[in-house]
């Protein structure tokens, strides 16, 4: 995979992270446990990210 | 992959200003400067929080800044800076003293971490044994692979903190009725001013005199490695002392996990626990790998790192952090560490007018007294006068004593070669 596609990834995973977050923090249950979700799957994709590229 | 535990950085391995940024970044937050920002909170008004946080974090970050210069400027470890003033061997005192400090605070943080784990899991005594040994054993790993994995560790785990900690707050802001009572509310009891500076200066002075330097040696620019400081302490520390200071007033609990605990938010709490201590114990194990490097110099760090995790580990059976005299012990023993930056400050910027030579060419006297001396002397200072910052007078304290017996004595720590011979 090249370095542009790795950025990609960290970037996307920043931002699932982000959105995941504020869901998880302020929103109501289920939402908040889909924000639970959406924060986990951020976390993997951006370690996947920043393991082939590094700002 | 070496990480210049003996030598320079080289100029082809110098880093990216966020890569060392990251590091430095992911070690600095920390939930202990959310509890200490949720105590101020809870003796002053926010507004006044806000100012005694922006005071002291500009003093850690001008303090980190001096540090980072001297080790972007000469690519050494904080353990190799203080071979040019204690000595070859007197530089081992101060590295072994620092080493076991922080391994202290390493096997008190994976304990903590493997008993949270087992309470979260609800785990019998044998399971706890586990979850505490396994902690300090992987946290140790991105120690012991070096700079990269903590790079790539910090790099996730820096946004997961922020956005986590934002949230947080502004749940927590909500739920005590908004920003205005918030700053509206009346402390029960109350701190000065400079007492509360000195608690937030407290929170980081051991990292900001020493550890600073093992991570911006990495930098490639003076710029970067100043920027990097000011990042580190003035916006991360400050960010996250005030998270505290709000979720502490409009929670009336300090400790932001269990806070998110309390709200049933179970993975937020668990992820910012995670990254919370896997970068602060990576980043501190990573450090004390180095130092000891300067320790037994024939042995490589990996080596020593393997040795260093595996008696963390061990030690973690003993739920360090149930024993109040070890906190005692490791705090008290961590104010005498911030004087070792007076001397090689002193010993960079006077002694050697900003300029020291390559490690490699040059040999190094035994023991210079003279730093031994001014250590001892900040040292008794920290315990003899209880006034103003701490901290600062040791540190002042060894960078005039240091300077005045250097300047009066003449002593040479380094020759040449054929000088030595």
């Amino acid at each position: 995979m090249s370095t542009v596609n790795y950025k990609y990834l960290a970037n996307t995973g920043m931002v699932f992270m982000a959105v995941g977050s504020l869901m998880a923090c302020l929103a109501q249950q289920p939402i908040s446990l889909i924000g639970d979700g959406i924060l986990i799957i951020g976390l993997i994709i951006s370690t996947w990210g920043f393991s082939g590229w590094r700002p | 992959m070496s990480d210049y535990e003996h030598t320079s950085v080289p100029e082809n391995e110098r880093r990216s200003l966020w890569s060392v940024t990251s590091v430095w970044v992911g070690y600095v937050f920390l939930l202990a400067s959310m509890i200490a920002g949720a105590g101020l909170a809870a003796k002053m008004p926010l507004s006044t929080v806000i100012l005694v946080t922006l005071v002291a974090n500009t003093f850690l970050a001008i303090l980190a800044s001096i540090m980072s210069m001297i080790s972007y400027k000469t690519g050494y470890t904080f353990a190799l800076l203080s071979r040019f003033s204690f000595g070859l061997y007197g530089s081992k005192i101060p590295s072994i003293l620092y080493a076991l400090i922080q391994m202290g605070w390493y096997t008190i943080q994976s304990a903590l971490y493997g008993h949270l784990i087992a309470v979260a899991f609800d785990l019998d005594p044998m399971g706890e044994g586990i979850a505490m040994f396994s902690s300090a054993i992987i946290m140790g790993i991105f120690g012991i692979v070096g700079i990269k994995a903590l790079e790539i560790l910090s790099f996730v785990s820096i946004p997961a903190m922020v956005f986590i900690c934002i949230g947080t707050v502004m749940r927590s802001a909500d739920d005590a009725g908004g920003w205005s009572v918030l700053f509206n509310m009346v402390p029960e009891s109350s701190i000065g001013f400079f007492p509360a500076v000195s608690i937030v200066i407290g929170t980081w002075v051991f990292g900001a005199a020493t550890t600073v330097s093992d991570f911006n040696r990495y930098a490639s620019s003076r710029g970067d490695a100043i920027k990097g400081s000011i990042l580190g302490l003035l916006v991360v520390n400050t960010f996250v002392v005030l998270c505290g200071a709000v979720v502490g007033t409009a929670a009336g609990d300090p400790d932001m996990v269990n806070v998110l605990m309390g709200m049933g938010l179970i993975v937020p709490a668990f992820v910012l626990l995670t990254t919370n201590l896997w970068t602060t114990n990576g980043a501190n194990i990573y450090s004390v790998g180095l130092t000891l490097s300067n320790v037994f110099n024939s042995v490589s760090r990996k080596k020593i790192m393997i040795v260093i995790v595996a008696i963390t580990a061990f030690f973690t059976l003993f739920k360090p952090y149930e024993l109040g005299a070890i906190f005692g012990i490791l705090i008290t023993a961590g104010i005498i560490v911030p004087p070792l930056a007076g001397i090689i400050i002193s010993d960079y910027y006077i002694i050697h007018h900003g300029n020291y030579p390559d490690i490699n060419k040059y040999q190094f006297k035994n023991i210079n007294y003279n730093a031994i001396i001014s250590w001892v002397c900040a040292s008794v200072t920290v315990y003899v006068i209880d006034w103003g910052i701490q901290a600062l007078n040791a540190l002042v304290v060894s960078f005039l004593v240091y300077t005045f017996l250097m300047k009066i004595s003449r002593y040479q720590v380094i020759t040449t070669v054929e000088e030595h011979v």
